[in-house]
């Protein structure tokens, strides 16, 4: 994959990223996984865990990701490219927000976001989660992570170093 | 002193609404007022992106226009860029220890990522909400482009509400 290819991939995604990073997962491991085969599905979950073991935002796991198609250079493109296209539209819709927040259009649209940026969190909860429901303990780990982070509304990260200390500990293997 | 608050809400964010970081900084500190704050905050969530870079560039355009919209994106992933890039440089995911420690944070961040779509879930308004949710998910699970499935049930969602009084004042 060029770095061409690159860019437009992650311009593209970027673009339509509706509810932040973790919704388009399941398009770029389609992309790179599925159909491209330019990364492994090992690769793409290690990048995911990658970014989310990091301070700052959640979308860091692009970094990995560009990198294992293309180096270094293939790091700095994808992340830059995702990241274009909505840091130019929010710049430029900031500026006018008040009076285009009036339009009925836009309200419409705002009303269709909500379903469609959870869409597309479920479809990433399906293309990451289900390669993990083959195994009845991690299942359970599943299920008690969301059970801890809504029903305690325990913080994100600490669902995530919960999994990793259960991991090194050898629960999951 | 704005660039250090950039830097330092980069390091400190974990987690969920990573915006609140942002909030501390920038408008408890009498920086920014809270009500562009808030207006800010429904632009990044409204448009595509990620809400916490894309509210960090709202930030620095009113602190000190586009110059400090980029540095401030810089400076808020600059912490956990080089995390990441001392990960891959040092870290071998297939030793035993690393791949327990990813396996683990996987199942852990797939937690995360439930709780999020439990708690949208929630927030639906309505079947036809429900739909277009279903719809999406749907779609992109059977094989559809992502673009395709979100431009398509979207405009059928812009044209419902549009329509419907739900959006009328």
């Amino acid at each position: 994959m060029s770095l061409l290819d690159i860019a437009l991939l992650f311009l593209r995604v970027g673009a339509v990223s509706f509810g932040g990073g973790t919704a388009v997962l399941a398009e770029l491991q389609h992309e790179l996984v599925d159909r491209r085969a330019t990364i492994t599905q090992q690769q793409f979950l290690t990048a995911y865990s990658l970014g989310q073991a990091t301070p700052g935002p959640g979308i860091l796991y692009l970094v990995p990701l560009g990198f294992y198609v293309a180096g270094p250079p293939g790091a700095l493109v994808a992340l830059v490219a995702f990241l274009l296209p909505p840091m130019l539209l929010q710049v430029v819709v900031a500026s006018q927000w008040e009076r285009l927040s009036h339009s009925p259009w836009i309200r419409a649209t705002d009303r269709t976001l909500v379903p469609i940026s959870i869409g597309l969190i479920g479809s990433s909860f399906h293309a990451l989660g289900l390669p993990l429901l083959s195994r009845p303990v991690e299942v359970a780990g599943v299920v008690v992570g969301v059970v801890i982070a809504v029903a305690f509304r325990a913080n994100p990260s600490l669902v995530v170093l919960g999994g990793g200390i259960l991991g090194l500990l050898g629960i999951f293997s | 002193m704005v660039l250090r608050k950039f830097l330092w809400v980069g390091l400190t964010a974990f987690g969920a609404a990573r915006w609140a970081n942002l909030e501390a900084a920038f408008v408890r500190s009498g920086m920014l007022r809270e009500e562009d704050f808030i207006r800010d905050l429904a632009v990044a969530q409204t448009l595509p992106g990620p809400t916490f870079v894309s509210l960090a560039a709202l930030c620095g355009m009113r602190l000190g226009g586009v110059r400090l919209a980029v540095a401030g994106i810089g400076l808020v992933l600059l912490p956990g860029l080089v995390a990441v890039v001392l990960a891959i440089a040092y870290l071998e995911p297939t030793d035993v220890w690393v791949a327990r420690l990813f396996h683990g944070i996987l199942i852990g961040g797939v937690a995360v990522m439930g709780a999020q779509l439990w708690r949208g879930a929630q927030r639906l308004a309505g079947p036809f909400a429900a739909a277009l949710s279903g719809g999406v998910l749907l779609l992109i699970a059977l094989g559809a482009p992502m673009v395709a499935a979100v431009l398509g049930v979207g405009a059928i969602g812009v044209i419902r509400y549009r329509l419907s009084k739900l959006t009328l004042p």
